[in-house]
């Protein structure tokens, strides 16, 4: 996954390490260069202070002495400090003797000096500047001719002591860098991620908020790339939060249009006092439009809730004891009676209203089904990890093939009076499923309906 | 007992007039702005309020009659179901809270309520399948003959005939006899109940089995 901190991070250490490698590349090139130039010159001294002698000494014809005084003995392998023959305690020596040297002869190709003994002997006596010798034997030499004096004179470093001063001089550029790199890295992760823990408390904030909570976020002390992050978040909240003002709002006046009406319908029925035998069908009908209301409405009220639902702890008695109360005139009117088996009180995370509604459908289901004379239980109970909620009725029942159907909205029963808006069940099934429960269909021992409602039960600690 | 009805639906209010009007004193207003001067003017036994209204809306003519120190318990009628309206509505000073729609009878048992619990009587005579109650002497009689309730046995009955037709749940009746703060025996209110039993007839008082007591309507 794309991460500001990583990319930022893998981008510094890139730069960084790069730019390190240049003036590591730079300050070596630059090094042996001077070197290089440094040398040379010397080397070209050398060979003229070498020829003064050399002339010097031919005439007096004592060149076997001067061979002898600057002759180094034979070693093995490369002259080191611990590896190099050391002359008399007057004249201690120094291993890099061996990596300076000398030649002269004369320009009849007889040699009259050469030290020390690795120095390459070559008969083509070119002047100038030029590279002898092959791997760790090469050697930079100068050739100087001196026609007039039938002389020519050569002085020579091996090249190895030019690459380890240039070595040296770049190591010394690169420890630095490479110790203080990994610190400068590591306080750059640090202030990246402190620079970054703005946007960290954004997401911490907005991950522990409840899908429901449309509050804006908090805007003091941001710093100034977050602001308009954040303001457009809390503008987008803002509408989302307007949004569903609205919707609800529809809902409340959609409700108080078709509800009043019905309301007025009722009371001017009622007021006329009709004997029951006249009134039956009109009432019928007002609570079968009431009912279609209701329903319709509590499913625009529930759909837009799936999933974001508030869910508080509640206990389940005295609603349904309220359901029972505000149901049972019903029923008697239809010659049903029913009753609460209160023996336990049970505990959910639940909403209220929804839970009512639940109840009132269920109850209302089992009223419409039930024949006058008989009974029906609401039972509450409770299992290791489940509530239940059970619904008993000793009506017709649904056969075990159209459970299924019956909870798909606007299914209506054939066989039965045509009472129901068909919605009730389907209800139900929302509600349960916001509840993150389970509605079962069971026949009733003895003939019947049984709805059981399974609720996840609160653990008390 | 004398009525105000703030309701801006001309059907509605004309039913609910007309259905009262038989019992009660009724006075209609249309409009939020009206409603609050008559209820200003005319301090009714209980006031019917109408949550959705032109102008003015029904919680706020209800809080500014709070505000203006007017006591008269209010019944608000509305379409909203939802649990923070209802809420919001008893907040703001509301006694009762009906749901449209509403059958009359309801409507009745809850504006009885209402003013007895206002006014600590109803109407003065009542008639109820034989018995006889005069509120204002509290006294009580079946078919003809007078009958001698305890304080508690009459709460419980008026309490029940109030609400006819409807189910008073064991918690509101234990509510009314003893207030909220008692403890009081799990059986006291069975005990009542089984003694206004023996002295008015098994038949007048229904048992809803784990939720309360009822009184048929007429």
């Amino acid at each position: 996954m794309l991460s500001i901190r990583r990319f930022m991070l893998l981008t510094l250490v890139l730069l960084l390490s790069s730019s390190a490698m240049v003036t590591v590349i730079w300050t070596y090139w630059h090094t042996s260069h001077e070197v290089e130039e440094v040398f040379d010159a010397s080397l070209v001294q050398n060979a003229k202070v070498l020829r003064g002698l050399v002339v010097d000494h031919r005439d007096r014809a004592t060149l076997h002495q001067l061979q002898r005084s600057v002759s180094l003995a034979q070693i093995d392998g490369m002259p080191d400090e611990d590896n190099y023959s050391s002359g008399t305690p007057d004249d201690p020596g120094h291993p890099y003797e061996y990596q300076v040297g000398f030649q002269a002869g004369s320009l009849d190709g007889e040699q009259w000096l050469s030290t020390p003994p690795e120095f390459p002997a070559v008969s083509a006596i070119e002047p100038g500047f030029r590279t002898l010798g092959e791997g760790d034997r090469k050697w930079r030499v100068y050739t100087l001719r001196d026609p007039a004096q039938g002389i020519w004179v050569r002085s020579g470093h091996r090249i190895a002591v030019r690459e380890e001063l240039t070595e040296q001089v770049a190591g010394k550029v690169l420890v630095p860098i490479l110790v203080v790199l990994p610190v400068l890295l590591l306080l750059l992760s640090l202030g990246i991620r402190r620079g970054l823990s703005p946007l960290q408390t954004i997401r911490q904030s907005l991950a522990n908020r409840s899908s429901d909570d449309l509050q804006p976020l908090p805007s003091d002390r941001l710093p100034a790339e977050l602001v308009p992050v954040v303001s457009s978040l809390n503008d987008l909240f803002a509408r989302v939060a307007a949004t569903l003002e609205r919707e609800r709002r529809f809902t409340a006046d959609a409700a108080h249009e078709l509800r009043t009406p019905l309301a007025a319908l009722r009371i001017h029925l009622e007021k006329l006092r009709l004997p029951p035998a006249q009134s039956a069908d009109l009432l019928c009908g007002i609570d079968r439009m009431e009912r279609v209301v209701t329903q319709l409405l509590v499913l625009a009220r529930i759909e837009p809730q799936r999933g974001k639902l508030p869910l508080h702890p509640l206990s389940l008695a005295p609603l349904c004891c309220t359901l029972v109360a505000e149901l049972y005139p019903r029923g008697l009117d239809r010659g049903v009676s029913i009753e609460f088996e209160d023996d336990v009180d049970v505990e959910v995370q639940g909403d209220e209203t929804l839970l009512g509604i639940l109840l009132r459908n269920l109850l209302e289901n089992a009223i419409r089904y039930t024949r006058s004379g008989d009974l029906i239980s609401l039972r509450l109970s409770q299992e290791a990890d489940e509530v239940c909620i059970e619904v008993i009725d000793h009506g017709p029942g649904i056969k075990a093939a159209d459970r299924q159907i019956v909870l798909d909205r606007f299914y209506r029963e054939s066989r039965h009076d045509g009472e129901g808006a068909g919605l009730g069940l389907s209800i139900v099934v929302l509600i349960v499923e916001l509840h993150n429960g389970k509605l079962l269909l069971d026949e009733t021992p003895g003939g019947g309906l049984t709805a059981r409602v399974l609720l996840p039960r609160i653990r008390l600690s | 007992m004398e009525l105000l009805l703030i309701e801006d639906d001309e059907l509605l209010g004309r039913g609910i007039c007309e259905a009262l009007a038989q019992d009660y004193r009724v006075e209609w207003f249309r409009d939020g702005q009206q409603g609050l001067a008559a209820l200003l003017d005319m301090s009714p036994d209980v006031v019917i309020l109408d949550l959705g209204l032109p102008g003015i809306d029904g919680l706020d003519v209800l809080r500014s009659a709070r505000r203006k120190g007017v006591t008269a318990p209010v019944l608000i009628l509305t379409a909203r179901d939802g649990i923070e309206d209802r809420i919001e509505g008893l907040d703001r000073g509301a006694d009762d809270y009906l749901l449209k729609p509403f059958s009359l009878a309801e409507l009745e048992a809850r504006l009885r309520a209402l003013y007895r619990r206002a006014h600590g009587r109803s109407d003065e005579k009542l008639s109820y399948r034989g018995l006889e109650i005069d509120t204002r002497l509290r006294h009580a009689s079946l078919d003809g003959e007078a009958l001698l309730l305890s304080r508690r046995e009459y709460e419980l009955l008026m309490r029940l005939l109030d609400a006819r037709g409807q189910v008073v749940t064991r918690r509101r009746l234990e509510e009314h006899l003893y207030g909220l703060n008692e403890d009081l025996e799990s059986n006291a209110l069975e005990v009542h109940i089984h003694n206004l039993r023996k002295k008015i007839g098994r038949d007048l008082i229904r048992t809803v089995r784990g939720v309360g007591y009822m009184m048929d309507r007429d």
